[in-house]
């Protein structure tokens, strides 16, 4: 039987899920004892999606409570004992794209399944990105678009990574509506997440999780 | 022949019953073509059809992004090229959205304009605006018309909350241009149909349901997914509310009197949420403003975008032979399981096959298709989402020479 906490979650029953976190803090509960029921929840939201139950409405919900209890979680935590995060993703829409739905989402996905995630923006340049590469090391760097002349912009900015001599420092997956598989091979991605579930999965195996 | 002339507010019906084959002329074959689609009649083969923004200004080359976004004619002079290049569509869905000087008398943040906050040479794009709050539902819900023209306008379009005389010059200006910029769209139309043989697939401007209306120019994206989520009853109060607004802007805007009167209506909200969220807050009002369409003649062309397998089962309730269904991520083998025959559905192209595959794998994709609903009809080919301003020539060559010869 599931705890309630995991079982809240799962079902995206917010209040209650919050109310329950509260409460368990308040009963003396771990900060971790309580994120791992909430990232057994999320797994459990994952498998829905997967099985064509759950839609992105709901991952988007997950994702949001999720984030509700991390906030405090957050003020519960000392300094100098934040959690061990599984790896660092560096995540960009590409040059000429200003979209950020997918990219956002991905995002929130990544930092709900423990992953620290930098954000670089919207229509990115790939300067700008080899620079977010150097200053940040991300394990992982996520591409993202919404319009087919993403495609080549993706292509330079792995293209450019390539140059500067960064590309082995990191693994790349691209996503976004008009994103293929065949299009993620073309473009020199190591991955390619077809959707915000898709991509934390990959995200996992790039790591070797 | 020239099309007949009707008053717009007439009863459109007759126009199914109008046998418009009285002579041999390729485009009155073409729209045959396209009404047979739709209606689930027999066709020599399945029409080839695209919609398009700016597709042919790549294509052509004369001109960057900006440029075409602030003059209509430069725009319109590359679909004469890109259609003399490429005659064979059996029907052409394009939209001069040359918009640029009407957004700047209105001082408009709707899009991202090329050259302004994106570079001069990429296509305008939708940034996700929240304009309303979710306290504001109780007054969207009481007048639509009052709470967006009071509430909304002014946090859009910064130069009409402007004080007097500033606002109503900037009114005027916007009106001018928004006039020129609809006698050039149909004069352009006629031109591409008369002259070049490519009728013009839709009539008057698209068609939001209420709960894409929400999302896209009142709430924000994320936000109306995530009230669906928090707010369903006060979503689908809304969604019923802007019912009378939703069809006035149908109904006043397209004009009777072209081929077929077809309405384009984008749908975004749908492939993200749930059969359950669905029926709570999507299908009540979109089925309602359909049956309003319908009930006058018109038929509606819903793009459903990414992937709306979901919906497959409550789709079957639609009416036969008076929608066109395009899906763009839909599997649509499962497609045809569930509406082949009872609905037109369009679709089958990539994009991305279009701007990085080769001609011969946009043949193979083309024939897989149209074998797929050879035995059913009621399809219509097209690309699974806007014509790519960087689709490949060649690509798009290959695509409509494997249609037209396709029997």
């Amino acid at each position: 039987m599931l705890k309630p906490i995991v079982e809240n979650l799962a079902n995206l029953e917010e209040e209650m899920t919050i109310e329950l976190v509260e409460k368990a803090f308040a009963e003396g509960k771990s900060v971790q004892e309580v994120l791992d029921q909430c990232k057994q929840g999320m797994e459990i939201v994952g498998q829905r999606f997967d099985a064509g139950e759950y839609f992105l409405a709901d991952m988007m919900l997950s994702a949001d409570i999720f984030a509700r209890v991390t906030e405090i979680a957050k003020n519960l935590l000392e300094e100098g004992k934040k959690t061990e995060g599984v790896g660092k993703v560096l995540l960009a829409t590409v040059k000429n794209d200003i979209h950020y739905l997918g990219k956002n989402l991905v995002a929130s996905m990544l930092r709900a399944f423990n992953f620290e995630v930098v954000d670089l923006g919207e229509d990115v340049e790939a300067d700008v990105i080899c620079a977010g590469i150097k200053e940040h090391r991300p394990d992982i760097v996520g591409f993202s678009c919404l319009l087919t002349i993403g495609f080549d912009s993706m292509e330079d900015t792995i293209k450019r990574i390539e140059e500067i001599g960064l590309r082995d420092s990191v693994k790349i997956i691209v996503g976004g509506a008009p994103v293929t598989e065949s299009v993620a091979k073309q473009v020199g991605a190591d991955a390619y997440g077809s959707d915000a579930s898709d991509a934390v999965r990959k995200c996992l195996q790039l790591l070797g999780v | 022949m020239a099309p007949m002339r009707r008053m717009r507010s007439e009863n459109v019906c007759s126009y199914w019953g109008y046998d418009a084959v009285n002579d041999s002329s390729i485009v009155n074959q073409k729209v045959e073509r396209i009404k047979a689609a739709i209606g689930i009649k027999d066709y020599d083969r399945p029409p080839v059809v695209a919609l398009a923004e700016f597709w042919p200004t790549t294509l052509i080359g004369k001109y960057t992004m900006q440029e075409v976004f602030y003059d209509i004619d430069k725009l319109g002079e590359c679909y004469i090229e890109a259609f003399k290049q490429f005659p064979d569509w059996d029907s052409f869905g394009a939209v001069l959205y040359s918009l640029g000087p009407m957004l700047d008398a209105t001082g408009s943040k709707r899009y991202s304009i090329p050259g302004q906050t994106i570079s001069a040479d990429t296509d305008f794009q939708h940034p996700d605006l929240v304009l309303m709050d979710n306290k504001d539902y109780p007054k969207l819900i009481e007048d639509p018309v009052k709470f967006q023209v009071q509430d909304i306008i002014p946090k859009l379009c910064t130069k009409l909350a402007a004080p007097e005389p500033a606002r109503s010059k900037a009114l005027i200006k916007a009106a001018m241009y928004y006039s020129q910029w609809v006698m050039k769209q149909g004069m352009y139309t006629r031109r591409w149909r008369d002259e070049l043989g490519v009728p013009a697939l839709f009539q008057g401007t698209a068609i939001y349901m209420p709960m894409d209306w929400i999302a896209d120019k009142l709430r924000g994206f994320m936000n109306a997914l995530m009230d669906i989520k928090r707010i369903p009853a006060t979503v689908q109060e809304a969604c019923e509310a802007l019912i009378p607004f939703i069809s006035q802007v149908g109904f006043s805007t397209a004009v009777v009197g072209g081929d077929y009167p077809l309405l384009f209506n984008p749908q975004h909200v749908s492939p993200f949420i749930s059969p359950k969220d669905y029926e709570k807050c999507y299908w009540p009002s979109y089925k309602k403003v359909l049956d309003g369409f319908f009930d006058k003649g018109y038929r509606v062309y819903s793009l459903l975008e990414g992937c709306q397998e979901q919906h497959l089962e409550k789709l079957q309730e639609l009416p036969k032979g008076k929608i066109v269904l395009q899906f763009e991520k839909s599997d649509l083998k499962l497609v045809k399981k569930y509406l082949g025959g009872r609905v037109c559905v369009a679709g089958g192209m990539p994009g991305s096959l279009l701007v990085k595959g080769t001609p011969e794998e946009v043949k193979s994709c083309t024939l897989e298709v149209l074998d797929l609903f050879a035995d059913v009809g009621g399809f219509i080919m097209t690309c699974d989402m806007l014509l790519p301003t960087n689709a490949k020539p060649e690509n798009i060559r290959a695509w409509l020479d494997t249609v037209v010869n396709y029997r």
